[in-house]
């Protein structure tokens, strides 16, 4: 597994520049607006891309054949992919939560918003996993402007219409019991979406 | 030790390395005791299958001619002299058997052929 | 003499393909030569003994195990090379060794430094700059590199000019020095083969058509010319494949069947096969 790790993040080493400049794009206006509903899709989509980047290099040269000659197994195959994803969710927000600290000041709300909306990126990462694995990334590139956009359209979108009472009452009872639930929820995701992509690479002919 | 492998011939590889090993063997070119190389060096060094070397020593050790010890290698055999005699005779009973058939198909009679032998004999 | 793999039966459906009953043994200590035409199923039985496809029938033991059983830390006796290179693009040859010897315990950066002197290949440059030699001497010298037991190359030598392939050739041969050691390589450079694989194993539409070793087939078959007239004597039986043209005709003959006084020439493994597939569809 390590190898594939080393593997992914010298496949990467030039993404992350522009990753790491579209977050600092997002992060800059969400600084400058009131509106932060669009990190919330940012942080998803940006890791994701990592993924999908990679995979994507990876079908080009028949990569997978050729590892699985290795002692690598599929599983482990699968599971660097969605460590890819949780490390670049965790990275991103974290320096969300650092940009959001310096620029508006240290709050609890800004910590347990910034949770929030990892817990959502990760969530976002379970469901499109599984796609990309059983379509890999050339065929799914007709969904790819809906795994894109509808993050980053949609869920400010929903924001938008929630009522200011809802949202604040659903930001009240997140902070008292929704983490706990939240973490456990986000958690088994993952691991039903691992077990759901292993399913389907087992199935796979290489 | 000469191996020189013509791969246009009709004669098979291993059969070619059996007689220029073993010609070399009896002519002395090869001494007694000396180790021959493993066979799959030989296949290396001539660019061909193991095989085939494996076959020509093989049948060089059947034949007598070499000694196989299992974890050193092989090496010419102590020469038997017994079995070298065993050889030529062999040898010249088939080209014997040659000459008289040529003789019989010329009508050419035992004595002249008996003259012939000696003359040749006395000028070697 | 253990074999390192051993097929039974093997069989695919695809739907223009069908690879039929293949069976054959590969012993330790040998290179086999893996022949036919495109499409008559070589890479497919590489793929299913790799487990990288599923069998509809038969049992592959590779390595003494069951091909779909293989324990992971066997792979690494594997060596495998496929036509294709398949490092991603921007990773230099530095960076597929960082990769590779965190894939395997028995990564030998010795070997691997060896092999790029050899090949000449440079550690800084993105695999995408590569020529296709280049690529194909990566992916070699990966498969070099771990000290494995077998190598399964599927046309891993196409594209490299006489020289190198040369150099190669003497790898294998230096690789098979350890009696334990054996290649199964498929390839359509035959006078590669002819230099030094010790069994050629033959696919045709699906089906193994022999597996025998270079003097079976040499003591086998034999190439015969002659008149039209002339081979209208032959025995039809011992007439493997015919080639006729306006002034006599070539044939592909089994050599204990023809009167010894015929004048017969050694047939090349390309021989052997042209005949096989052209004219004797048996």
């Amino acid at each position: 597994m390590m190898g594939l790790l080393y593997k992914e993040m010298k496949t990467l080493k030039t993404q992350v520049i522009l990753v790491l400049l579209m977050a600092i794009f997002f992060l800059l206006m969400d600084l400058f607006t009131e509106n932060s509903s669009t990190m919330v899709g940012a942080i998803a989509v940006l890791s994701i891309m990592m993924s999908m980047t990679t995979m994507a290099y990876d079908e080009k040269v028949n990569w997978n054949r050729f590892v699985l000659t290795t002692p690598v197994t599929k599983s482990q195959i699968v599971g660097s992919k969605y460590l890819l994803g949780i490390f670049f969710t965790v990275a991103l927000s974290l320096i969300f939560w650092l940009f959001r600290a310096i620029g508006k000041g240290f709050h609890k709300e800004q910590t347990v918003f910034t949770v929030a909306l990892m817990g959502m990126a990760l969530l976002y990462l379970a469901v499109i996993m599984p796609i990309l694995f059983k379509f890999g990334v050339e065929k799914a590139r007709y969904i790819f402007f809906a795994i894109i956009f509808l993050p980053l359209i949609l869920v400010p979108m929903i924001f938008k219409n929630l009522d200011a009472g809802v949202s604040k009452n659903l930001v009240e009872f997140g902070t008292k019991y929704g983490f706990l639930i939240g973490c456990v929820l986000v958690v088994v995701l993952l691991l039903g979406s691992h077990l759901l992509s292993v399913r389907i690479v087992d199935a796979k002919e290489f | 030790m000469n191996i020189l492998i013509r791969n246009k011939s009709n004669q098979p590889i291993y059969e070619q390395i059996y007689n220029q090993i073993k010609a070399q063997i009896l002519g002395n070119e090869i001494e007694e005791g000396s180790a021959l190389p493993s066979m799959r060096q030989l296949a290396l060094d001539l660019r061909i299958s193991v095989i085939t070397t494996k076959r020509a020593y093989e049948d060089l050790e059947r034949d007598g001619f070499i000694v196989a010890i299992p974890g050193k290698g092989s090496f010419v055999a102590e020469k038997n002299l017994e079995l070298l005699r065993e050889t030529y005779l062999k040898e010249i009973e088939a080209l014997m058997l040659a000459i008289l058939e040529k003789a019989s198909l010329s009508d050419i009679s035992q004595e002249e052929l008996s003259e012939m032998m000696n003359l040749l004999a006395k000028e070697n | 003499m253990e074999n390192l793999l051993e097929v039974r039966g093997l069989t695919k459906h695809y739907p223009q393909f069908d690879l039929k009953d293949a069976s054959f043994n590969l012993p330790a200590g040998v290179i086999m030569g893996f022949i036919g035409e495109n499409g008559a199923g070589k890479s497919t039985t590489l793929k299913l003994i790799l487990n990288l496809i599923r069998k509809d029938g038969g049992t592959i033991s590779l390595l003494g195990h069951d091909s779909t059983q293989l324990p992971p830390e066997l792979r690494e006796e594997i060596g495998v090379v496929f036509d294709e290179c398949n490092i991603p693009e921007m990773l230099t040859s530095a960076e597929v060794r960082g990769t590779m010897q965190r894939l395997y315990r028995t990564w030998d950066n010795g070997i691997w430094s060896a092999y790029m002197d050899a090949f000449k290949l440079p550690d800084h440059k993105k695999v995408n700059d590569f020529s296709r030699g280049m690529k194909v001497k990566l992916m070699l010298a990966i498969a070099l590199s771990h000290h494995p037991r077998l190598l399964l190359l599927d046309e891993a030598t196409s594209g490299l000019d006489p020289v190198i392939r040369e150099e190669i050739l003497e790898v294998f041969q230096k690789f098979i020095l350890d009696e334990d050691h054996s290649i199964l390589i498929s390839t359509h450079i035959l006078s590669d083969l002819e230099k030094v694989c010790d069994y050629v194993l033959f696919i045709h539409e699906g089906r193994v058509r022999f597996m025998e070793t270079r003097d079976e087939l040499h003591d086998e078959y034999a190439l015969w010319k002659g008149s039209q007239t002339d081979f209208a004597l032959l025995d039809p039986a011992a007439v493997v494949g015919k080639r006729r043209s306006p002034y006599g005709v070539d044939a592909l003959v089994l050599r204990h069947t023809i009167p010894a006084n015929a004048t017969l020439e050694p047939a090349s493994i390309e021989d052997i096969m042209l005949y096989i597939i052209k004219d004797g569809a048996k």
